[in-house]
């Protein structure tokens, strides 16, 4: 018997109706570097146990770096949770995702010349403003899981992440702009580092940006016609789609912190978008940042359609959100590390294309604007009132892209964008995202995204 | 282990220990109890200009052979650097009650419980943590810490408060008038719809330890080195705020656990950062201090400096004589998030209750609304600051800061319609 296993007999004499044993080893390492130069060369490695139980409904969470915890509490007060859903598919399960080429077989001095170089690239373009800084932030790193649970589960898991973070500063006279960009990231070895050609891009968008600072315009405000890019689209998907469709969330069970959702149970089947818009979260896309293909409670992975034809179709549910709504979990259960409870978490949430060209986009747009990228957006508790600033934008005049625009906002509704969408593209763009929730607060990896979509109508603010 | 730093030229261990136990409500009811034991380490390795960093819970072997690898591709501007120094510092402040919690909480949990009068949402946070520091100079560092944290959102209908207290002891009056005052501004109705603009705003302690926090990692000497500070450009003398606001870095606090050395073994003493509106220093480590022909503040972060615990200096009237020249009180917020780190503009979410004023009386409250303004505005129009402060943490203010009321003249205000 393993210790895991021999922790989980301990439980379950103990009294626990369910319970789990997590051995969670999270390795990983980055490099900082400020204008070619290294400032951060660090790694961190962190492994331990945890063990969860539900009794008489209790729910306990502990952890230990040394060995697996055994139970001792004693309830105090009346437990939240009302039961346990104990379906679903179990039995031994292993997968392991780390790429074609480990991160250990990659010398530390070709990473190093990879950011000297997109370093080097960025400082011989000709721009109209100085690139004062350019920070680079490369990280790896490989999650390994073993679970063992009451409902037979024996998992095994390895999945290798990697991931590049940017952040650069332009100034023209005595005006700065900085800009942050969380562009590439995916699970998998060193070999998707080569598959994101973050020289050019990386370029490209500093290209943008000082054309933007130099000739950039003010957008007028009113309400207009606004196609939002992938990036947008998806930070809009994991925002005011996603979160507010988290079980534990809509039962109030993160009020006092992540907070609560617009939506109930009773919205299950109630139009609240446009037929074009169709939201899932699927952790099953191989090579994304949030993949798994068996949750940290033992149910499989599957691809969940949140919102079908603009319809709500379905939550995202772990086993104690389900029981208490008879229905099944469906896989949403993850936990950031052995000090972290399992909690409904994202994995890869985005909005499904369409059969649109974003020219088709443009086509019959008089007066509108186009928000490439942003710098910076919020939501409030419920997920219904956002707001997102853009980055390189640019107005479109008569069915054509226009001139840059400085800093558009959209401040609006989850209710008006789901219902102003009348058109998205073919296209399908991801981006990397850590996704926080929980007390004490939990990074997941995860990746959000969609096509460029276009929206009728709605408010578009300036900044002063 | 010892081996392992035989071809270095200086070395530092830094460990942290910790036994904490977390009870999280929602309706009344308790959803989770965590606890956690857990001991975390870092480790430097330093060899000319080149510094390595490794840290992690669990093993320290591995992570410390594979810094020991990275060692020779880690040229760095700031090289951290241990000099000889053969102190050695021990300060433990113990505290049998918050002991006793961590193990059983049962007694702070039931006073919660029986506190709450509407239905109550929150956390209560009770901690025993212990850091040690050894470096290859001599130093030799050890001290413990107790620590509670609570905060809890009342709901009455679709209103809501919140509060939040945190210190070294368990006190069992702050917990019930933590739980009180987030009722109170719950049982506040009668919805007001406000428009774009500006308005003179009150923030609370919440709101202003939120994006104070802010400003005082930008203080960070590192901050300005990445070009993410509203700083950027000015120096020590400086006027940056209103001549009302004046705000400490304060590791010997005696609202939370002190903090007696920092991670290079330097002293930690209180220090402003901001006095009567003038800038007064950056923090800084050793690396830094150096490049900027300063001593070390006693902040190290080896790579980061950064704040400990925060004070903002009390004002002069009572809380609620703020009132009568402002508009809006925000009780609290969210999702604070920057445009342009350098210019500083942000935008934050209303969160809780958004009380709307007029005549210094609450008059009702308002929904969707989000301060989007600067960091620079919001400094330099602090108009009055209350007498009493407040000891917050919570789950967006991760530094402790104690902090007043505030009213900011002229604050824009966006509504999401």
């Amino acid at each position: 018997m393993s210790t895991l296993e021999a922790a989980l007999l301990k439980a379950e004499k103990w009294g626990a109706q369910y319970a789990e044993v997590r051995f969670h080893k999270n390795f990983s390492s980055q490099l900082i570097m400020l204008n070619g130069n290294i400032i951060s060369n660090e790694q961190d490695s962190s492994s331990g146990y945890s063990l969860r139980t539900y009794r008489e409904g209790h729910l306990d969470f502990y952890s230990d770096d040394t060995s697996p915890p055994e139970p001792t509490s004693t309830p105090i007060g009346r437990g939240w949770e009302v039961g346990v859903d104990l379906h679903g598919e179990v039995g031994n399960v292993e997968f392991s995702y780390e790429g074609r080429q480990s991160f250990r077989e990659v010398d530390l001095a070709e990473k190093l010349e990879l950011l000297k170089g997109i370093f080097d690239q960025a400082r011989a373009l000709k721009l109209n403003s100085k690139l004062e800084r350019l920070t680079l932030n490369y990280w790896e790193g490989v999650e390994e899981k073993e679970v063992v649970n009451s409902i037979g589960l024996r998992l095994r898991s390895r999945v290798g992440r990697v991931g590049l973070w940017y952040s650069f500063t332009l100034k023209e006279g005595d005006k700065y702009i900085t800009a942050s960009v969380e562009e590439f990231g995916n699970s998998g070895g060193f070999e998707k580092v080569k598959e994101w050609r973050a020289m050019e891009a990386i370029a490209e968008r500093i290209r943008s940006v000082d054309d933007l600072v130099s000739r950039g315009k003010a957008p007028s405000p009113g309400k207009k016609d606004v196609i939002v890019s992938g990036m947008i689209a998806g930070i809009i998907a994991h925002e005011s789609g996603g979160h507010p469709f988290e079980a534990d969330r809509v039962l109030g069970r993160e009020a006092a912190q992540a907070g609560r959702s617009y939506l109930n149970k009773d919205w299950i089947g109630r139009r609240m978008g446009t037929r074009v818009l169709n939201l899932v979260d699927d952790p099953t896309l191989e090579g994304s940042m949030g993949f798994y293909i068996v949750d940290d409670e033992g149910v499989r992975a599957r691809r969940k359609f949140l919102i079908k034809d603009g319809v709500v179709n379905e939550l995202l549910h772990n086993r104690f959100t389900a029981s208490r709504w008879e229905t099944r979990s469906n896989g949403s259960s993850r936990a950031m590390d052995y000090e972290s409870e399992p909690i409904i978490r994202m994995s890869n949430t985005f909005f499904l294309p369409g059969n649109a060209k974003f020219e088709e986009l443009l086509e019959d747009v008089e007066d509108g604007v186009f928000l490439k990228s942003y710098m910076e957006w919020n939501i409030d508790d419920t997920r219904w009132g956002q707001r997102y600033v853009g980055l390189e934008a640019y107005e479109v005049r008569r069915g054509e892209l226009g001139d840059p625009l400085k800093f558009p906002v959209l401040e609006s509704t989850t209710g008006e964008i789901y219902s102003s969408v009348d058109m998205v593209d073919d296209t399908l763009t991801f981006y990397p995202g850590t996704c926080g929730k929980g007390e004490p607060s939990q990074g997941v990896p995860v990746w959000l995204g969609g096509p460029d979509m276009r929206m009728r109508g709605v408010r578009v603010k300036v900044l002063e | 282990m010892e081996e392992q730093f035989k071809s270095v030229d200086s070395y530092a261990v830094l460990t942290f220990e910790y036994k904490r136990t977390m009870v999280k409500f929602a309706s009344n009811a308790i959803t989770v109890t965590q606890r956690w034991k857990s001991k975390a380490y870092s480790v430097v390795l330093t060899s000319g200009d080149r510094t390595a960093i490794a840290g992690g819970r669990g093993s320290v072997s591995d992570a410390l052979e594979e810094a020991r690898r990275k060692l020779q591709y880690s040229q760095t501007p700031f090289p951290v650097v241990f000099p000889k120094d053969e102190r050695k510092v021990v300060k433990r402040i113990t505290n049998g009650e918050v002991e006793g919690a961590v193990k059983d909480p049962s007694k702070v949990v039931e006073h919660v419980l029986n506190s709450f009068e509407v239905d109550t949402y929150g956390t209560i946070d009770i901690a025993l943590m212990s850091r040690k520091l050894k470096t290859s100079g001599g130093f030799e560092g050890e001290e413990e810490n107790a620590n509670v944290t609570a905060y809890f959102r009342a709901f009455k209908g679709e209103n809501s408060g919140s509060w939040a207290w945190s210190g070294n002891s368990i006190d069992y009056v702050k917990l019930r008038d933590t739980v009180r005052r987030a009722t109170r501004y719950a049982e506040l109705s009668g919805e007001v719809k406000i428009e774009d603009g500006r308005y003179n705003v009150v923030l609370s302690p919440l709101v202003f330890s939120n994006l104070i926090g802010i400003v005082a990692w930008m203080s960070s000497a590192m901050s300005l080195e990445v070009g993410s500070s509203i700083f950027l450009g000015k120096r020590p003398g400086d006027a940056v705020a209103s001549e009302r606001l004046s705000l400490v870095d304060s590791p010997r606090s005696t609202y939370f656990g002190t903090w007696e050395f920092d991670d290079e073994g330097v002293d930690t003493y209180n220090k402003p950062i901001i006095e009567r509106g003038k800038l007064e220093t950056f923090l800084y480590n050793r690396a830094l201090a150096e490049k900027a022909k300063r001593k070390s503040t006693g902040n190290a972060g080896w790579v980061f400096p950064r704040p400990w615990s925060l004070e903002v200096g009390e004002g002069d009237v009572g809380e609620e004589s703020l009132y009568s020249g402002a508009s809006l009180l925000f009780n609290n917020n969210w999702y604070t998030r920057m445009q342009n780190y350098v210019e500083g503009t942000f935008s934050t979410v209303g969160r809780d209750a958004i009380i709307v004023l007029k005549d210094g009386r609450e008059v009702g409250i308002a929904r969707r609304l989000r301060i989007a303004d600067s960091l620079r505005n919001l400094l330099l129009n602090v108009e009055s600051l209350s007498k009493t402060r407040y000891p917050i943490r919570w789950w967006e203010v991760e530094t402790p800061t104690v902090s007043p009321f505030a009213l900011v003249r002229g604050l824009r205000i966006s509504r999401a319609s």
